[in-house]
């Protein structure tokens, strides 16, 4: 909705994208994150994987800031449980886009560039999101409009870390090396017509891996055989047309990353080129007068191949996925009920094994929405899901949604899912590590309640408070012990966590635009002792505060103020008994954006973590110091 | 010192907030540009001057006005001598910056102005002997500058900066350069107003 797509640029058209968003959030439980567009443009994010920054209380572990894995409901993190353990997911368009290797993802790979996003939703917690039950969480990318015509965007972003030796490196007060950062680009190009969209896009980034906390684990002479950064370049397709009564739309993309990938559950990186095809299609029609039926289809193949290197290479594989949805609504009334099915097939290839392995898994799905009165609706979700020899299991969520009056809304939500390994391919990794899984499956459930006023014209307020239970998460073990000694039904743990999420932002077109939210889940009631040090490595408190002001036509300036609690990660603990540690983050941002040529020209100067304060991400990774981008938007 | 950062970006935003709106008439956003070049001398800071002696350099600048205070894009460049008795390689630094300046109220012909600036500054180090890919290396800097001006006729004008830069290396570096020169000033052209615009 903004840039190229409207007028003057993107900063007027990003001011109502925010408001009329916000607007919109109102309503929403706040087990919802929503990051906007003109959020993204202000942050200076030219990577889908930068965007996980606003969803705060998702904790997010990064070895080099390339891939990172996210734990958005204090589970342990990657490395700390079971690599048979479920992922959250990731959705574009409405097309689930399998982004999961070993517990990282590989968001550069999706077939999206950040230039074509209007919007992202992070949703926590077990839900069933279109039919579809999810046991932790939702990343849900939408991607924005053209307008009618030729139009197009090319965005090219290089930074750099202080803390260079500079001059010094001849004397004795000499210090590494550190790192350049980007190039990030991301173009595309596209037609809209009157009925029907196309558009050819292309995003790469490239990161380097040369942090002394990195290149320190290695021997020398191996690290520098290695390939000294990860890049990633991937091409998409999109394709949309409305027909038959609704809209209609395939995405394809191919997308390859090369470099160092860091195994979480091995502790150690491994050199590799991934690459993932991607082919999807989604959409609705009407059919039998007020019928409506929405689809959505794809097929993947994420491939993981030996980047030539001194290190060993034991994760090859290649996973196929094909899944889809198909979903018939009807108005009955005031009330909607839908009833559909969901079914999704996972084939593996790896050399440790003669052929290919394969599961599945599917069935039944069913939503009402249930308007009662004028201020009160329903909206219940069951899903019966027959995973693979497992047989049969229900998921269920409802949410009860109250308008108390005018400015004020109240939800109440409850859930429970439970894991589908043979539908979801969560046993894939643990098949390609080798290691085995426990025979019972983790299973979720949630209940919250979300209270989101608007005070004054301006000013929109959500809070939500929310308790979660979690049975049979099972861990990783200590890293000397070997997997097939132990029972794996021994490292399985329960766990209850209490959270609660506040977020204040403005709302409107006023010259000065702000956020503040703080996320706090702390965990109550955990089942044994060996699951706290796990529990551990994922932080409590997570703070993201933002303030733009447009004080002059063409011209914003921004701060953001990052703070999230330091973590303790006892698998990643050099000696026996010990606990690696990950300190606090606290990073305050500053950019500057000016649009130019009658905003078909963005420009941007960011800093990042003006206080200098130490900020990592893992207890394997690399330190950041202050560093600044610069970036170029140049909008059809 | 983290402290005053966060303050001093906190009080030139409100500045800038509150003067966008008293603009004079014959100062509009990208209206007039002045180019400036100029000799460039430096000081650095002791520790640095012990091992290092930077020699003189020469300085150019374009600038424009903006809506609050005026717009420069900069450069200045000079060779920087490793001092016995173990002179260390030679460098060339070069600094690219972008400068926002406040004038201050005018007196005649006297222009002056007190601003902030920020970029990077590059070290191209002439050693043979390292890697290829280990000889340039682009560090941080930020600092405070101050001009004053005298108009000459025929558009012309004198001018005198001087600037206290903080490059932030792992080691910082402070380096106070004063550079004098002459500038001249023209329309912008209506293109470049309106693509600036």
């Amino acid at each position: 909705m903004t840039g190229r797509r409207v007028g003057r640029g993107s900063r007027v058209a990003g001011r109502l994208s925010l408001s009329l968003l916000a607007l919109v959030g109102v309503r929403l439980p706040a087990q919802k994150v929503v990051v906007r567009r003109a959020d993204i443009e202000r942050a200076g994010w030219n990577r889908v994987t930068e965007i996980l920054g606003g969803a705060v209380g998702w904790a997010s572990a990064s070895v080099d800031g390339s891939t990172l894995a996210s734990s958005p409901d204090r589970l342990p993190a990657a490395g700390e449980s079971g690599p048979s353990m479920p992922q959250w997911i990731v959705i574009v368009n409405g097309q689930r886009v399998p982004t999961d290797l070993f517990g990282m993802q590989m968001l550069e790979l999706l077939p999206v560039s950040v230039g074509q996003i209007d919007s992202v939703v992070f949703m926590r917690g077990p839900t069933i999101y279109g039919g579809r039950p999810v046991t932790r969480g939702v990343m849900s990318i939408f991607s924005r409009s053209a307008h009618p015509g030729v139009n197009g965007e090319l965005t090219y972003q290089h930074g750099d870390e202080s803390g260079d030796p500079g001059p010094y490196r001849y004397t004795d007060l000499s210090s590494p090396n550190v790192e350049k950062i980007g190039p990030f680009a991301h173009g595309d190009v596209g037609w809209r017509g009157r009925s029907w969209d196309v558009d050819a896009g292309l995003h790469i980034a490239s990161l380097n891996i040369t942090d002394t906390l990195i290149a320190s684990r290695f021997p020398g002479a191996v690290f520098s055989q290695l390939r000294q950064d990860v890049v990633s370049i991937t091409p998409t397709v999109r394709a949309g047309v409305d027909a038959l009564g609704g809209r209609q739309e395939v995405i394809a993309s191919r997308g390859e990353q090369r470099g160092l990938l860091f195994i979480p559950t091995q502790r150690a990186e491994q050199s590799l080129r991934a690459t993932e095809s991607y082919i999807g299609v989604d959409g609705s029609l009407v059919a039998a007068g007020s019928t409506t039926v929405a689809y959505d289809a794809s097929t993947s193949m994420l491939d993981a191949n030996e980047l030539d290197s001194p290190l060993p290479f034991t994760v090859g594989n290649t996973r196929r996925h094909v899944g889809g949805t198909v979903s018939a609504s009807r108005d009955i009334g005031r009330s909607t009920l839908t009833v559909g099915a969901i079914g999704d097939r996972w084939t593996l290839e790896t050399d440790a094994i003669a052929g290919s392995k394969s599961s599945s898994g599917g069935g039944p799905l069913v939503r009402a929405l249930v308007p009662i009165g004028v201020s009160t609706t329903i909206d219940g979700n069951a899903t019966m899901i027959f995973d693979g020899s497992r047989g049969a299991s229900l998921d269920a969520s409802v949410a009860a949604s109250f308008r108390l009056d005018p400015a004020t809304s109240l939800v109440i939500r409850g859930s429970r899912v439970q894991a589908h390994p043979n539908m979801n391919g969560d046993w894939i990794d643990a098949f390609v590590l080798r290691y085995e899984p426990p025979s019972r499956v983790p299973e979720f459930s949630s209940l919250g309640v979300s209270v989101a006023r608007q005070f004054l014209p301006y000013v929109g307020a959500t809070v939500e408070v929310r308790a979660e239970h979690v049975a049979d998460w099972a861990g990783l073990g200590r890293p000397s012990e070997p997997q097939r000694a132990s029972t794996p039904d021994s490292l399985l743990h329960d766990g209850s966590f209490l959270g609660a999420h506040v977020r204040v932002e403005t709302l409107g077109l006023s010259t000065w635009q702000g956020s503040f939210e703080y996320d706090r889940t702390a965990a109550f009631s955990l089942g044994d002792r060996g699951f706290a040090p796990e529990v551990a490595s994922t932080p409590v408190d997570d703070l993201r505060a933002q303030l733009s002001a447009s004080p002059i036509r063409d011209l914003r300036l921004s701060a953001i103020a990052a703070f999230t609690g330091g973590s303790r990660w006892s698998a990643f603990a050099t000696s026996a008994g010990t606990s690696a540690s990950v300190p606090p983050v606290r990073r305050i941002d500053a950019s500057m954006e000016k649009w130019m040529w009658h905003g078909r020209l963005r420009l941007e100067l960011l800093y990042r973590n003006l206080l200098n304060e130490p900020e990592r991400y893992h207890p394997f990774g690399a330190q950041w110091n202050l560093r600044w981008h610069v970036s170029g938007t140049l909008i059809l | 010192m983290k402290v005053r950062i966060v303050g001093v970006t906190c009080i030139l935003a409100s500045l800038a907030t509150q003067g966008a709106y008293a603009q004079a008439p014959d100062t509009l956003p990208f209206s007039r540009l002045t180019i400036r070049a100029g000799a460039l001398w430096q000081t650095t800071d002791s520790r640095f001057a012990r091992i290092y002696s930077p020699s003189a350099g020469y300085s150019a600048e374009i600038s424009a006005p903006f809506n609050v205070g005026e717009f420069a894009l900069a450069v200045e460049r000079a060779t920087f001598t490793g001092l016995a008795p173990t002179p260390h390689p030679d460098f060339h630094g070069t600094v690219g910056m972008l400068k926002w300046r406040m004038p201050l109220p005018k007196l005649g012909p006297f222009i002056a102005a007190v601003g902030v600036h920020a970029g990077a500054m590059q070290f191209s180090f002439q050693d043979t002997v390292v890697a290829p890919g280990l000889r340039k290396e682009m560090e941080e800097v930020f600092g405070v500058n101050a001009m004053a001006a005298v108009r000459l006729p025929a558009n012309f004008s004198a001018f005198a900066m001087g600037e206290y830069t903080h490059v932030r290396l792992h080691v910082p570096i402070h380096i106070a350069p004063l550079s004098a020169g002459l500038g001249y000033s023209l329309n912008t052209p209506g293109w470049l107003r309106d693509f600036l615009q």
